[in-house]
């Protein structure tokens, strides 16, 4: 069980680097937008598109991992360990929330995908690319809350703060 | 059920799935999701999916991250103990002082972060400590420690107006700008009082370990000076309107970057990391309760809530000020349970149409709810401030932090009062600056 989780920990920490990565690009695409305007008189539309697009990655790939861990404020969804009863209700809340947005995230994405959706400004862009963090995310999301429930089931306590913790990310 | 018993239903059952530990975002998400199925079936879902994803697709809200990158950067680095200690030694022969030093400091640490919580941090990682050492109580230390750090999102830049001015198409420059006066007004007010109940209660407060001299004084303003000059560079780029929000964010937050690297040598890798990996993560609470609020708000519209609880309040026919009292009886109720920017993005569609029939300026209201929302920092459960110091000193009670911020807490409800009877003092400054508002 707790190799289970510490699995499936280790995959959403590998995404909310992405996400880490994607609030990095942000700031650099931002930076380049004001050198471009300001110093060079060359506004350019097309990475103010991109950024907005970077800010559904950057929610929709760090969500499992900072909510499976806690962030240093936030109420941590595992690691508070508030009983079976009550655990079991947080974990099916949010596995409710995580099931519903996989499956229409999917659907989102095979419209995006049939539809041939393009980017307004950066129109090189098909949309699907920016909308695979949608479904991605929230299978992930709901990957953490049925290890989770299976640990409950078990009778056994969340390892997933402690795996953040072996993993160097401490609450 | 009528709209308005559903209404009232739906914020039970959230208060109830917050209390028993369920996150904000999941919380919001799930009512949602009951509310569309249970209204319209499977087929509610996929109009939802878009209004979840579409409320990320906007360029301004990049502001959001980066001016938590600015805020990181800063709250890592000794930025903030270095301003504190730099405002004690100035201070050293005022009673309550160190209280002061803590609200001055947080004052101006407010200026380089967004939220309520970093600013906590930054003060009071080595300023409550030495509070407790030197003999003060523990309710006064905490108290002043938590109530001050909420000026994090009154002063700019904020991120609580950042969501307000997306969420009602605002200019968040000119919500900074109005927010200015007021953050120094408060700062004053606190002020005030921490020196007063220094004086009237010896016993609560401690003294300095020693005096200082002049250059011991003067020791620590260089390493504060860019800092305030980046304060001041943000503002201006604010009111002179010369660049956009997420612009001034992004170089304000590689300069802030760039100062911790030069000043406290913090350009090592594993620094930047840390960084990068703590905005990251508040980045992400954020976000995604900014996505969560605005799809239960596309199922509260679609159940046709907002409006009839408009109409509700409208039918009351209550007085201006009877509407602000109201209103702000509903923002301190709503804060009890739910963080800032998700009271804005739920509560906004109902509250905007009432103030903008009765002729309230926006602007104004928006440093109204924010003060309101820096009381909501301060009350149980969901206060953010008080967790960060349950977190600096975990042998506190938050009973005790909560007892210690009560004379604040009334403070910044006589700051309201005051904003109602002369609103100049939030919407003076950007008329002058900025001229009438649009």
């Amino acid at each position: 069980m707790n190799a289970l989780i510490r699995t499936v920990t280790a995959i959403s920490r590998f995404f909310a680097g992405i996400a880490a990565a994607m609030v990095a690009t942000s700031l650099v695409l931002v930076c380049q937008m004001v050198v471009m305007e300001y110093a060079l008189g060359v506004p350019a539309p097309w990475p103010s598109e991109i950024v907005s697009y970077l800010m559904m990655g950057v929610a929709f790939f760090g969500t499992p991992y900072v909510f499976a861990t806690g962030g240093h404020v936030a109420i941590g969804l595992f690691t508070h360990r508030p009983g079976r009863i009550r655990g079991a209700i947080v974990v099916l809340v949010s596995l409710g929330f995580a099931m519903a947005f996989t499956v229409t995230g999917v659907a989102l994405l095979a419209k995006a995908v049939s539809e041939g959706w393009k980017a307004d400004d950066a129109a090189w862009m098909a949309l699907w690319i920016p909308y695979l963090s949608f479904p991605l995310g929230a299978a992930l999301l709901a990957l953490q809350c049925l290890a989770e429930l299976a640990a409950i089931v078990s009778g056994r306590e969340s390892t997933a703060g402690d795996a953040a913790d072996a993993a160097g990310f401490p609450d | 059920m009528t709209p308005l018993m559903l209404g009232l239903a739906v914020s039970a059952s959230l208060a109830v799935l917050i209390v028993i530990g369920v996150p904000v975002a999941f919380a919001l998400g799930g009512v949602a999701i009951g509310l569309l199925v249970w209204h319209e079936g499977l087929a509610g879902l996929m109009p939802a999916a878009d209004a979840l994803v579409s409320s990320l697709e906007d360029f301004t809200l990049v502001s959001v991250p980066l001016f938590i990158l600015m805020g990181v950067a800063a709250s890592l680095s000794p930025a903030g103990g270095d301003m504190r200690e730099m405002i004690k030694r100035w201070l050293h022969k005022m009673p309550g002082g160190l209280v002061v030093a803590n609200i001055c400091a947080s004052t101006l640490f407010s200026a380089l972060s967004s939220t309520g919580a970093a600013t906590c941090l930054a003060v009071g990682r080595e300023g409550l400590p030495e509070l407790r050492e030197r003999r003060y109580s523990d309710a006064a230390a905490t108290g002043a420690l938590a109530a001050a750090a909420t000026l994090g999102i009154l002063i700019p830049p904020s991120l609580t107006m950042i969501v307000y001015g997306i969420a009602g198409d605002f200019s968040i420059a000119r919500l900074f700008v109005a927010g200015l006066l007021p953050g120094l007004a408060l700062t004053l007010l606190f002020v005030l009082w921490a020196f007063v109940a220094a004086r009237r209660w010896k016993g609560r407060f401690g003294g300095f370990a020693r005096g200082y001299t002049r250059g011991e004084m003067m020791m620590l303003v260089p390493r504060a000076v860019p800092f305030i000059v980046l304060v001041a560079a943000v503002i201006y780029a604010f009111w002179s309107g010369i660049a956009s929000p997420p612009e001034v964010a992004a170089v304000a937050a590689v300069a802030c970057i760039i100062f911790v690297a030069v000043l406290y040598g913090m350009w090592r890798e594993r620094d930047l990391v840390a960084i990068l990996r703590e905005s990251t993560r508040e980045s992400v609470a954020v976000l995604i309760i900014i996505a969560a609020a605005a799809l239960f708000d596309f199922a509260l519209v679609r159940l046709g809530i907002p409006d009839t609880v408009a109409v509700a309040i409208a039918d009351l026919r209550l007085p201006p000020f009877g509407l602000i009292a109201l209103l702000n009886v509903l923002l301190f109720v709503a804060g009890l349970f739910l963080p800032p920017v998700a009271i804005i993005l739920v509560l906004l569609p109902i509250i905007l149409p009432l103030l903008l029939a009765t002729g309230f300026d926006p602007y104004w209201f928006g440093v109204v709810m924010t003060l309101n929302f820096q009381i909501a920092l301060l009350t149980p459960p969901v206060g953010a401030n008080l967790h960060v110091v349950r977190h600096l000193a975990p042998d506190i009670r938050t009973g005790t932090i909560v007892r210690g911020a009560l004379p604040y807490i009334f403070l910044i409800v006589a700051e309201i009062v005051l904003l109602c009877v002369i609103p100049e003092i939030a919407t003076w400054l950007p008329d002058q600056l900025m001229g009438p508002a649009p």
